[in-house]
């Protein structure tokens, strides 16, 4: 299993390896108990900042996702799914919905957009 | 022909072979793409090299030759030249090849989970040596009567060539210079394993690397079982017999492990299969930081120890404060044994 980021992104690099290691927590490639690398580690194997590797586990440690353990890197925690409220529900569909215009805007076809969408939702189903 | 032509000789047939050990998409510590050192422009600035490190290692061997007039200052001269010609002629050759650089790839990876990358044969075998020193030490205090009058500091091919009186300084010493020698191997080992990147996750190459980097520690924890061991027999046992094979074994050591990594290539990528054209992937290091193609300097990265871009095995980041810590605990015992003879 591998993270992966561009360092050429407009996408801030902690925000890259947020966004790369939680669908693998959520869809469970990483499982409770496993070992992420300490930041020092992932910082040097991507050639990014203490800091920047530092942020990003400490947000997915909010999240509750992992638990951040001095020197040794961070484990990943058994999580319950929050309920969600009416409102996270309502800002999911207008991020959605921001996402799906951004990429059309950026010229990818609405067939290619839905046909993604469908794949994701019938792997969510499964 | 004397030994230290014999050295001098060989370290320039060594330079002049580096260049094929590299990563295939490294040319003198330059970026390019993986098939640069198969163009006809990087045969011109290979040839080129190999001009001037003959030109400077012919220099080196009369200066060196002279050391049957004058000793003392023919053996600095001609390392010295070899080493300053050699220096320069990488550099240039980087500002060759500075024309043809290439981009690195923006993408970046690691490994996950994390690596379990541990020390071979685990910390007992790594503290061996710095324990042997610690034992001898004990033994000196002890019994301190039973051991010569004068102690062998020094070995040349025909045996101890340099020895001191038996004081508290020069014994206690000796055994500071072996301490640390082991130390700077052992946070050398450390280094690599902590704080340092692999650059390869998945497939062959990530395979290649990880047995490039098993055999470079396999050596860092050998030597100086090698050095330690028979350094301190000799000196505390006035009727050691004459261990002739001692040097031999270090030398057949060394040669056999550079063997192997030679033929694993730099990192464990080999030069001759890479042939298409490929966009480099990098060592995620960049060029700008590499002076003169040799030292790397770089505050913003957090690696401690990073493969070296001209040359087979690791170097140090010296913009990490760290590696002037090591640097200060390598040169400290040389400067420690000179000033007191």
């Amino acid at each position: 299993m591998i993270l992966q980021i561009n360092v050429d992104s407009e996408a801030p690099v902690y925000r890259q390896i947020v966004d790369a290691l939680r669908p693998k927590l959520v869809e469970g490639e990483l499982l409770p108990g496993d070992l992420l690398p300490p930041v020092r580690q992932l910082a040097a194997d991507l050639g990014v900042h203490f800091n920047t590797v530092a942020e990003a586990y400490r947000i997915l440690a909010e999240e509750g996702w992992l638990d951040l353990r001095r020197r040794r890197g961070a484990v990943v925690l058994e999580r319950k799914m929050p309920r969600a409220d009416r409102a996270a529900a309502g800002n999911f569909a207008r991020r959605l919905r921001e996402i799906i215009a951004e990429v059309q805007a950026g010229g990818i076809p609405a067939a290619a957009i839905a046909r993604e969408l469908r794949q994701l939702a019938e792997g969510l189903e499964q | 022909m004397t030994p230290l032509l014999w050295i001098v000789a060989i370290v320039g047939v060594v330079l002049a072979l580096t260049p094929k050990w590299t990563r295939p998409d490294l040319y003198f510590a330059v970026t390019v793409q993986t098939d640069f050192a198969f163009t006809p422009q990087a045969r011109r600035i290979l040839h080129r090299y190999w001009l001037e490190i003959a030109l400077h290692t012919l220099i080196a061997l009369a200066l060196a030759n002279l050391a049957g007039v004058e000793k003392g200052w023919s053996m600095p001269l001609g390392i010295g030249w070899q080493m300053i010609g050699s220096t320069w002629a990488v550099a240039r050759a980087r500002r060759a090849t500075a024309e043809y650089a290439a981009a690195p790839s923006p993408v970046r990876e690691a490994a996950l989970p994390a690596r379990r990358e541990t020390l071979p044969g685990g910390w007992p075998l790594a503290l061996g040596p710095l324990a042997f020193v610690a034992a001898a030490a004990v033994y000196a205090w002890i019994f301190w009567e039973r051991l010569p009058q004068r102690i062998p500091v020094h070995w040349g091919l025909d045996g101890a060539d340099r020895w001191v009186d038996r004081t508290p300084l020069n014994v206690f010493g000796f055994l500071m210079l072996l301490a640390s020698f082991c130390a700077v191997f052992l946070l050398l080992s450390y280094g690599m394993l902590a704080w340092s990147r692999t650059i390869s996750v998945t497939g062959e190459r990530a395979r290649g690397e990880s047995r490039f980097r098993r055999v470079t520690l396999w050596l860092q924890i050998g030597l100086p079982y090698l050095v330690v061991i028979p350094g301190v027999v000799l000196a505390f046992w006035a009727e050691a017999p004459a261990v002739t094979l001692w040097p031999v074994l270090i030398i057949a050591v060394i040669v056999v492990a550079l063997t192997m990594l030679i033929r694993m290539g730099q990192g464990g990528s080999r030069l001759a299969d890479t042939t298409e054209h490929q966009p480099p992937i990098g060592d995620r290091t960049p060029d700008a930081a590499w002076k003169w193609g040799v030292f790397y300097y770089n505050p913003d990265d957090p690696a401690l120890v990073v493969e070296k871009r001209f040359g087979l095995g690791y170097t140090l980041n010296f913009g990490n404060r760290w590696s002037w810590v090591l640097t200060t605990a390598l040169l400290l015992p040389v400067v420690f044994a000179v000033a007191f003879g």
